[in-house]
């Protein structure tokens, strides 16, 4: 069995440095986790009070430290493989969320032009957002041949995937995982372990503490660290980005988290304890990030208060736009399939 | 023209392709060291080494995964399935990834991926690996479905198959690799386009649909209807997705008579299809609806008799001809 790590610090002020951490960079993180929070608050009103949308949403507010600490950490030509709660993977990618919103409204402007819906936003190449699966856990050797093919082109960039607590048990994860460490493929695997598959307790069926095993049987080093913790997660990725670039095997991080609301926009998650939720959103990634911030004067309450009003009246204004535009001529649908 | 058989064939073309294009690389259960419990695959781990022909540990779906993963990509990969029964293990990738990608990012993707495989019905394998199914794959869209019935089109249409920009399941039968030789082009850039189907032997007393093994049983049988006085034209379909309906349609015209003889189990299956079609095309021109000739619907016997019993021979295929066109024996 290979190590596992239980990352028990972030990245300090002190090391702010040796991390290249910038106050740019750190506003920059703060408004993106915002960003992804709007943009989830605005698809669940879209839902469930506006009655607008259509068809699963599974949302990522109270995960979004993960994607934005590991998106500090890529470079270009890096690239990310993401699974059916994916939208804040694709906003922390930098996929225009106009055309992340227009998706959502099955519009002509969506990213994939309305034929994918919510569990596809994050495929867009050109930003590094390679695919994105909504079948549970296929996603992961999907990536290990995506990572396969950066070390055969001889290119130092890695894959991350993403996938939650509920993967580990599928096959296709364990094969991902046995062909990953087989070929020594330039990966990072990231399990989102929010703590519940669909509405059962990962804790009924795997135990949490189990996963880290799971994957570090398959010699693959993994480390576990605060999922609500931005800078945590990028000191996770940063421990082992140089390995992995110069292909000495996956790498995986468990980082723990919680989702706000129920496994997908219309499910009320009443399987969930009120403490439980509570004690979690005591540990709200953004709350605790913006208490960093005015802690050590990285920005005023006035600044960020202003952030905030800026990124809300933003997602206010394209999801207007978006509700009025029209949806794809059915024949573009067919000429698109047909294509060869 | 080089005499070959359908495993130097295939051999063949995926060396030759390996040498064209750089971005070719074969993953599958004992390819490489072994060159594959066929000999598909044989020299080509020594030219190419370990990075371009992968000997892969027994995950069918990791297998496959990894080389839809790889061709989003950019690469083009072979990946093989060792017998096509575990083509089920692998549906899901197929169906759900390496079918839908293009479709699911707006054309921004593509899988320029081949799944070989091979049915070895005939060679006293038993019910778990001897199975020929297809309605599950050509009911998929955005898969392309190649058969192999001879060397010739074992080696045009691997050839096609390593060149094109969608997926690709390419399926040969065992029972044929060794079993008889063929003249191959010498040219290297001799293709088989997909959605073409073609007259492998002119008759004008009734159409033999065919594709896959039972092109080449289908062929035994028309050379012993000739000395009986009955002229069969024989078709190979040689691709079911995309599907030719143009040519059995034209040859139906001349011959007005015509069966579909296939591996598969007739329920819900490609050839029933194609008999559908065409008997919708030309209801009120034909003798007859066009009917087919498949085994019974029950899986494969390991028994040699009760196998043979079982599979399609040129004998059921002569009868069949027979009964249709009411020439009983």
């Amino acid at each position: 069995m290979s190590e596992i790590i239980r990352l028990q610090t972030t990245i300090d002020k002190e090391e702010y440095q040796k991390y290249q951490i910038s106050r740019e960079k750190l506003l920059s993180m703060y408004r993106k986790m915002l960003l992804i929070r709007k943009f989830e608050e605005k698809i669940e009103e879209l839902y469930l009070v506006k009655g607008v949308l259509m068809g699963p949403a599974h949302l990522y507010n109270g995960m979004e430290a993960i994607s934005v600490g590991i998106s500090e950490g890529l470079i270009d030509g890096d690239l990310v493989i993401s699974n059916h709660r994916g939208h804040g993977h694709a906003l922390s990618l930098g996929i225009d969320p106009y055309r992340v919103m227009s998706e959502m409204f099955g519009n002509s402007e969506g990213i994939e032009k309305g034929l994918a819906g919510s569990m596809h936003v994050s495929i867009e190449p050109s930003k590094g957002a390679l695919y994105s699966s909504a079948i549970v856990g296929s996603q992961v050797p999907i990536a290990v041949g995506a990572a396969y093919s950066l070390k055969y082109y001889g290119k130092h960039n890695l894959v991350v995937v993403f996938f939650g607590d509920g993967a580990v048990t599928t096959g296709s994860f364990l094969e991902g995982l046995a062909m990953g460490s087989f070929l020594k493929v330039p990966l990072f695997l990231v399990c989102e372990d929010n703590h519940y598959a669909e509405y059962t307790d990962i804790n009924y069926t795997v135990g949490q503490s189990k996963i880290s095993k799971i994957i570090s049987s398959f010699g693959i080093p993994t480390v576990e660290v605060d999922g609500n913790d931005p800078l945590a997660v990028l000191k996770a990725f940063k421990m082992y980005e140089v390995e992995v670039r110069n292909w000495n095997g996956p790498v995986a991080i468990h980082a723990y988290t919680y989702r706000f609301g129920g496994h997908s926009v219309t499910d009320s998650a009443n399987y969930r304890s009120k403490e439980e939720v509570e004690s979690w959103k005591q540990r709200d990634p953004i709350l605790r990030f913006k208490e960093r911030l005015l802690s050590e004067g990285i920005a005023s309450e006035e600044e960020l208060n202003k952030v905030n009003t800026e990124i809300e009246n933003y997602i206010n204004e394209i999801s207007e736009k978006a509700a009025a535009v029209k949806p794809l001529d059915f024949n573009e649908v067919l000429k698109i399939a047909g294509d060869p | 023209m080089v005499m070959m058989n359908i495993a130097q064939a295939i051999n063949r073309a995926l060396d030759e392709e390996m040498e064209r294009d750089p971005n070719i690389f074969l993953i599958g259960e004992d390819i490489g060291k072994h060159g594959g419990v066929h000999g598909i695959t044989k020299g080509l781990y020594e030219k190419y080494g370990s990075k371009r022909v992968i000997d892969a540990p027994i995950s069918e779906i990791a297998i496959v995964g990894t080389a839809i993963g790889a061709a989003m990509n950019g690469l083009r990969p072979v990946a093989e399935i060792m017998y096509m029964d575990f083509l089920n293990l692998v549906m899901e990738q197929l169906v759900n990834h390496a079918a839908q990608a293009k479709f699911m990012s707006a054309g921004k993707l593509k899988v320029p991926l081949v799944v070989m495989t091979q049915t070895s019905l005939g060679r006293q394998h038993g019910p778990q690996h001897s199975q020929f199914f297809l309605s599950q794959l050509v009911n998929t869209p955005g898969l392309n479905v190649a058969l192999s019935s001879t060397p010739k089109t074992a080696y045009g249409l691997m050839k096609q198959a390593l060149r094109e920009n969608n997926p690709t399941i390419y399926i040969s039968s065992a029972w044929e690799y060794f079993r008889f030789k063929e003249d191959v082009p010498e040219n290297r850039d001799f293709v088989i386009p997909f959605g073409k189907a073609e007259v492998v032997k002119e008759g004008n007393d009734i159409t033999i649909i065919s594709y896959s093994r039972t092109v080449y049983v289908s062929l035994i049988a028309a050379e012993k209807l000739k000395s009986e006085g009955i002229n069969a034209e024989v078709i190979d379909m040689r691709t079911l997705s995309p599907i030719d309906l143009e040519t059995p349609t034209n040859s139906l015209k001349k011959t007005l008579n015509g069966i579909v003889v296939s591996d598969e189990h007739e329920n819900a299956s490609v050839s029933s299809f194609i008999a559908q079609k065409l008997n919708e095309r030309l209801f009120d021109k034909l003798n007859k609806p066009v009917t087919t000739l498949n085994p019974p619907f029950t899986f494969t016997p390991s028994s040699p008799q009760l196998e043979k019993a079982y599979m399609i021979d040129e004998n059921k295929i002569i009868a069949k001809v027979k009964e249709v066109l009411n020439k009983n024996a």
